[in-house]
C-alpha cells in the first residue's frame, strides 16, 4: 500500500506506512514504537514467504550514520528477500525518533536497541535473532542487555572512548575547527558539557557514559557466533589484539577482511559501498543455517 | 528551543514518485491552519532528518504553529527506493518534490510553503511551477550557480566527452549528456545564461521568477563565508537584482555572518530554524 491509496473521501490513506516490493514481495513497514514522547522510529522488512529468522540492525552515530545508511537499507532489503525479518531503527535523540540528543546516554541507547528487538519479536516470536552493529552500533550489540546468539560487527569500534576521540580528531582535521575558536570539542565538553562535532550535538553525558564500553568486555556475546567485517586489508595491531580477546570470549568468530576505499570514517559524503559486506553477511548467515 | 510536538503527531508513510517509493514523515498539528510546509534536504545523500536532525525539530516546531509538515527522502536517499548517483542542480529531484507536495494538497492543505537547504532549494525552485498553491519559499544556503557538471563550460565537456569512461557510458547515459550539451549551447547565445559578471543560473532565475510572479513571498538565507556567497552578491548586481526590483517586498535576504551552507554549526542550524519559523509565523499572521 502506498500514499496513492485513498480513504472514503478520496484523500490519501494515512495507513500508507507499508510498501510491498514488486520484485521480492518484501513488505517494508514504517512505524514509531514505544511510550509517547519516547518513541523510536523503526522500519521493519518482512519477507513474503516463510521467515527463517530475525535481524536487528544497530546503527552508528554522527556522520557515520549517514554514510552507512544506504548500505544498511540495502542489506536489510536483501536479507528480507532471503527470508529474514529485519528491523532498523533510530536511537532516541537521533534520526526521526523522539527525544533530545542532549538526553542521550548509554542506558537510553541500550534501551532503544532492546525496544527494537522486542518490536522484531512481534514479527518473529521464536528462533535466533541476529544483531548487526555497524561502527558504534557494534558496541551497542556487544553490550546489549539481551543475550545474543548471532552478531555481525561491521567495522566495529573497539571502545566508546576511541569512537569519540576519533570523531573529535576528524572534526579538527576536517577543518571544522573555525578560525578564532580556541576550543576543541574536548575543551567545549569540559567547559559547557556540550560540543558540536561534525555538525552534531554531543554532550558529556553521552561521551562519559560510553567511555567504559568495550567490544571485548562484551557479556552479551559470550554465547554468540560472531562475524567481524573489517573494511581494511588487514587488522591493525590494536584491532588484532581485540580480535584475539574477542575470539577467546565468544563461541566462534569469523573475520572477513574486505578492503574498501570508502573506509575513511567520519569524513566524506558518498554512501559507503557495502556490496561486499552484504555478501559476507549473507554467506555467513547461510552457513549458520546449514550448520 | 525544545520541540513539544513529538512522534505521536507524526505519520511515516510511503509516497509514490514515478517508479519509486519515497519515505516521508507527516507531522500533523493539533489545530491545523490549512498551511503545509514541505522540507527539502540538501544533496549529498542526506536523509530527511537532516544534519543533527534539524528537520525533525523544525517540523515539530512548525506543527506547533499549526502547519502540516512533510519531510522526505529523495529517491536513492535514506529509506526511499531507487538510486541517485549524482546531485545535479540542473536536474534536481523535481518529480519527488511534486509528488510529496501533492500529498499535502490531497490532505486538504490549501497553501504550501517550500523550505529547501542547498540542493533542496534548487529542487523547490524547479518543482514550484507544478505546485499549484505555493504561497512562500525559503531558500537556505542555495547556490545561484549551477553545479554537478552543468556549471562547466563547453570546452571542459568537450574534453571529457572523448574520455574512454564517457564513451563507455554513452549508451546508457546519453540523455544526461544531451541535456548538458543543450545547456552549454544555450549559454552561448547572447544574453542567455550565466556570464562571468552575472553568474546566476537560468534555472534558478526562471524558478524564482515563476514563484514571485504567482505572488508568493521568498526568503533567501545566505552565509557570508559560504563559497557560493560571492556569486549571490554578484548576481544581486545583475539579473537577480533586477528581478527583485520588479518584485520589491516579496523577496527578502537575510545574511548570517559566517558559514550557513551545509548547516555544519549550531549557529547555522539555529539561524535556518529561527528564520523559517519567523517567515511562516509572519505569513500566518498576515493571512
Amino acid at each position: 500500500m502506498t500514499a496513492t491509496s485513498t480513504d472514503s473521501r478520496g484523500r490519501p490513506s494515512l495507513n500508507a506506512s507499508e510498501r510491498r516490493d514488486p520484485v521480492t514481495g518484501v513488505v517494508e513497514r514504517l512505524s514509531f514504537v514505544g511510550a509517547p514522547a519516547e518513541q523510536i522510529f523503526t522500519v521493519t522488512a518482512v519477507p513474503s514467504g516463510p521467515i527463517l529468522g530475525g535481524v536487528v540492525m544497530a546503527p552508528s552515530l554522527l556522520t557515520d550514520r549517514i554514510r552507512l545508511y544506504r548500505g544498511e537499507v540495502r542489506a536489510a532489503r536483501r536479507l528480507a528477500a532471503l527470508g529474514y525479518a529485519v528491523v532498523r531503527f533510530d536511537y532516541r535523540g537521533f534520526g526521526h525518533s523522539d527525544g533530545f540528543t542532549g538526553d542521550t546516554n548509554v542506558h537510553r541507547l541500550t534501551a532503544d536497541l532492546d525496544l527494537a528487538i522486542a518490536s522484531l519479536r512481534e514479527v518473529v516470536s521464536e528462533g535466533p535473532i541476529t544483531l548487526i552493529g555497524s561502527r558504534f552500533g557494534s558496541l551497542m550489540v556487544a553490550n546489549s542487555a539481551t543475550p545474543v546468539s548471532r552478531a555481525v560487527l561491521w567495522d566495529p569500534v573497539l571502545t566508546g572512548r576511541e569512537y569519540f576521540r576519533t570523531a573529535f580528531r576528524a572534526h579538527l582535521i576536517g577543518g571544522m575547527q573555525r578560525d578564532g575558536s580556541s576550543q576543541t570539542p574536548s575543551a567545549q565538553l569540559k567547559e559547557g558539557g556540550r560540543a558540536t562535532v561534525l555538525g552534531y550535538t554531543v554532550t558529556s553525558s553521552l561521551v562519559d557514559s560510553v567511555d567504559g564500553l568495550s567490544l571485548t568486555a562484551a557479556p552479551a556475546l559470550s554465547e554468540a557466533s560472531v562475524l567481524w567485517i573489517e573494511s581494511e586489508a588487514e587488522l591493525s595491531k590494536g584491532r588484532s589484539e581485540a580480535e584475539t580477546n574477542l575470539r577467546a570470549a565468544v563461541t566462534d568468530l569469523s573475520v572477513r577482511l574486505l578492503p574498501n576505499p570508502d573506509s575513511g570514517w567520519f569524513v566524506g559524503v558518498r554512501p559507503f559501498d557495502s556490496q561486499e559486506a552484504e555478501d559476507a553477511i549473507v554467506e555467513w548467515l547461510t552457513g549458520l543455517e546449514e550448520r | 528551543m525544545t520541540a513539544r510536538v513529538d512522534a505521536t503527531r507524526e505519520v511515516p508513510l510511503w509516497i509514490r514518485s514515478g517508479d519509486d517509493d519515497l519515505m516521508a514523515v507527516l507531522t500533523q498539528p493539533a489545530d491545523p491552519a490549512d498551511v503545509g510546509v514541505v522540507l527539502l534536504a540538501g544533496g549529498g545523500w542526506m536523509p530527511s532528518p537532516h544534519r543533527n536532525r534539524m528537520f525533525v525539530d523544525l517540523a515539530r516546531d512548525l506543527a506547533e504553529l499549526g502547519c502540516t509538515v512533510i519531510r522526505f527522502d529523495y529517491r536513492g536517499v535514506g529509506n526511499s527506493t531507487g538510486e541517485t548517483k549524482v546531485f545535479d542542480s540542473m536536474n534536481p529531484h523535481r518529480a519527488d518534490a511534486v509528488a510529496v507536495s501533492a500529498v499535502l494538497q490531497d490532505l486538504g492543505v490549501e497553501r504550501v510553503i517550500m523550505v529547501g537547504t542547498c540542493y533542496g532549494g534548487r529542487t523547490a525552485l524547479a518543482a514550484a511551477s507544478q505546485v499549484s498553491n505555493i504561497v512562500g519559499m525559503v531558500l537556505s544556503g542555495v547556490p545561484v550557480k549551477d553545479y554537478g557538471g552543468a556549471d562547466k563550460g563547453l570546452g571542459w565537456h568537450a574534453k571529457r566527452a572523448w574520455s574512454l569512461e564517457t564513451l563507455k557510458r554513452l549508451r546508457t547515459r546519453y540523455p544526461k549528456y544531451l541535456r548538458i550539451l543543450k545547456a552549454s549551447l544555450r549559454r552561448l547565445l547572447p544574453g542567455n545564461g550565466p556570464t562571468r559578471s552575472d553568474p546566476v543560473s537560468r534555472q534558478y532565475l526562471d524558478g524564482l521568477r515563476g514563484v514571485l510572479e504567482r505572488g508568493a513571498k521568498v526568503l533567501a538565507l545566505e552565509g557570508s563565508s559560504d563559497k557560493h556567497h560571492p556569486a549571490f552578491v554578484q548576481a544581486m548586481d545583475g539579473s537577480l537584482g533586477e528581478l527583485l526590483k520588479a518584485h520589491r517586498g516579496a523577496f527578502t535576504v537575510e545574511e548570517l555572518e559566517g558559514e550557513l551552507h551545509g548547516e555544519l554549526w549550531p549557529e547555522s542550524q539555529e539561524f535556518t530554524r529561527s528564520r523559517v519559523l519567523s517567515f511562516v509565523e509572519d505569513y500566518l499572521n498576515r493571512s
